[in-house]
């Protein structure tokens, strides 16, 4: 079996070839598939990821670019615990350079420049108008590429800085995702949360161009005061602390501007992650509303994207929020990125962001 | 205390709920489009969460105010203060620019209140309130407003955000409102 590789404790990672692959049926909703694996499979580790959508009561019918379930469990019957440099030992045969092949099939980016900035203009006039505050807007890249997703998670792996980085395979479809993004992290009753927002170029100054910018400032505190929210949806006297605002994060490209929101609760993944999916910092302010100008705007299903991967073991999980995310399929390999929009956005500094988070890849668009 | 928080499908109500319990001992949470069924007996006071589009979009809250079918007091909340402004006869207009996630000093002549530092998310504001008094402002804008004559009190600010400080100073000043 291919490998399922997870980040795990301080830099070393899930490592399983012998695991069981369990997927949410249409049917089933996502707390009840859950809530089943929980009961059946509780002393094992497992890796999980689950689609953006995956909660939403009425999903918009809107095309995909592969066929997926909304969640997908992977039980680990074996697993090691593993640094990136064991794996790349356990795989040596695939370490030979593929860089030719990256170059020859550019990641073709699937709206074009007009249609990107006519959607900040309109979330521009939406925010005037008070319909809401802040929207994540992305949009998916393909490149015709047809190559080993392990291999291409190895290859990769030293171009995207970040903590939460996996590879996971399926049948039809391989997800490898280089987050630098934590979602939750349960470790007994404490819960924590770091939403990241405020982006720029590695090469500008962090000072003026990050810190004292108001507008990266302010699109991070609204994006705390909304987990707060929800966070603070999870409990009655315990409420939500801020640990940490503005905290900075540098990537090898991009650096950013993160904070951190904590809560004391008993309450199990499903429950939480009910009440707490899609996260606040891939959708918008407010979140309902920013979900639906989501499902008018952007043209394909997010799926895997801004949904959620990592583990679970027992009561205690940590998930990242799946950017800087890669889906290969048979012929294809998808990228994605996307912005939050805020007032005083400019439409093509979004755009040039949208194009930065590719980092290193060949992107082309018209 | 009990209240009854009345949420426009706001992503800040819980965060509104548990600065509210610093005071009071239930906060039921319903939504706006359940309100005419709702029976207010129990509570001591009711408010009206912040809220994504403007004031007109809910028609259905500002007849329940013009309606005056609860007598006790009523704390709006941004959006909520926009619905006070409404039902009695101001004016909600585009404030340009909006302040999303931004702080401002607020200006009054409440000695404790004068230059505290608040959270503000608005694209609109409240204008032509003959109906009320101002407490307090933002240069020219109502950051704070008490009705003249009907038991209501309304903040253009987010006392419940964690931008805004020592807002402790709020729940004392709301929970004496309230009783008074």
């Amino acid at each position: 079996m291919k490998p399922v590789i997870c980040f795990y404790e301080s830099e070393t990672y899930l490592y399983s070839t012998d695991y069981t692959l369990l997927s949410c049926p249409d049917t089933t909703s996502v707390t009840q598939f859950l809530n089943d694996i929980q009961l059946k499979h509780a002393n094992f580790k497992k890796v999980v990821q689950i689609n953006f959508d995956a909660f939403a009561k009425n999903p918009v019918a809107k095309a995909c670019l592969y066929e997926a379930a909304k969640a997908q469990v992977y039980v680990l019957k074996n697993a090691e615990v593993l640094t990136f440099r064991d794996i790349q030992l356990k795989h040596t045969a695939l370490l030979r350079s593929n860089t030719d092949l990256l170059t020859a099939a550019p990641f073709e980016l699937l709206v074009s420049k007009k249609e990107f900035t006519d959607n900040v203009n309109q979330i521009y006039n939406w925010i005037k108008a008070g319909r809401i505050y802040q929207v994540n807007l992305t949009a998916a890249f393909r490149a015709r590429l047809k190559m080993d997703s392990l291999q291409f998670f190895l290859m990769m792996h030293t171009h995207f800085k970040g903590n939460y980085k996996c590879h996971l395979p399926h049948p039809d479809f391989s997800i490898i995702s280089f987050s630098p993004e934590l979602f939750l992290a349960k470790n007994g009753k404490n819960l924590v949360t770091a939403p990241i927002k405020g982006s720029a170029s590695a090469l500008v100054n962090t000072q003026v161009d990050l810190i004292d910018n108001q507008k990266e400032e302010a699109e991070l505190s609204m994006i705390v005061d909304l987990l707060r929210n929800d966070f603070n949806s999870l409990e009655i006297t315990n409420s939500a602390r801020v640990t940490g605002h503005r905290q900075l994060m540098s990537l090898n490209y991009i650096q950013h501007t993160y904070s951190e929101i904590q809560i004391d609760t008993d309450k199990s993944l499903p429950e939480i992650l009910e009440k707490l999916m899609p996260g606040g910092s891939i959708s918008g302010c407010p979140k309902k509303e920013s979900l639906d100008v989501i499902s008018e705007l952007e043209r394909t299903q997010r799926q895997a994207y801004t949904g959620t991967i990592g583990w679970w073991h027992n009561g205690d999980f940590k998930l990242n929020i799946a950017i800087r995310t890669f889906v290969s399929t048979e012929d294809d390999y998808f990228y994605f990125a996307g912005c939050g929009i805020v007032y005083d956005s400019d439409p093509d500094k979004e755009f040039a962001e949208l194009i930065h988070k590719a980092g290193s890849l060949n992107v082309h668009y018209e | 205390m009990k209240a009854l928080l009345i949420d426009h499908d706001d992503s800040f109500t819980f965060n509104l709920q548990h600065w509210l319990h610093a005071f009071c001992e239930q906060v039921l949470i319903i939504n706006h489009c359940e309100i005419a069924d709702q029976q207010f007996a129990d509570f001591d006071f009711v408010v009206l969460s912040p809220g994504p589009k403007s004031p007109h979009d809910y028609p259905h809250v500002v007849h329940w105010l013009q309606k005056k079918f609860f007598a006790k007091p009523i704390f709006g909340v941004c959006l909520g203060m926009q619905l006070l402004t409404i039902a009695a006869d101001g004016k909600v207009e585009p404030y340009v620019p909006p302040l999303h996630g931004k702080k401002s000093k607020l200006e009054t002549n409440i000695p404790e209140f004068n230059n505290l530092v608040v959270a503000r998310y608005h694209s609109l504001e409240c204008l032509d309130l003959k109906n009320f008094d101002l407490i307090a402002r933002c240069e020219t804008t109502a950051m704070w407003i008490e009705h003249k004559n009907e038991k209501w009190l309304g903040v253009q600010f987010h006392p419940e955000s964690f931008m805004t400080e020592n807002t402790f100073l709020l729940q004392n000043y709301l929970q004496q409102w309230i009783r008074k």
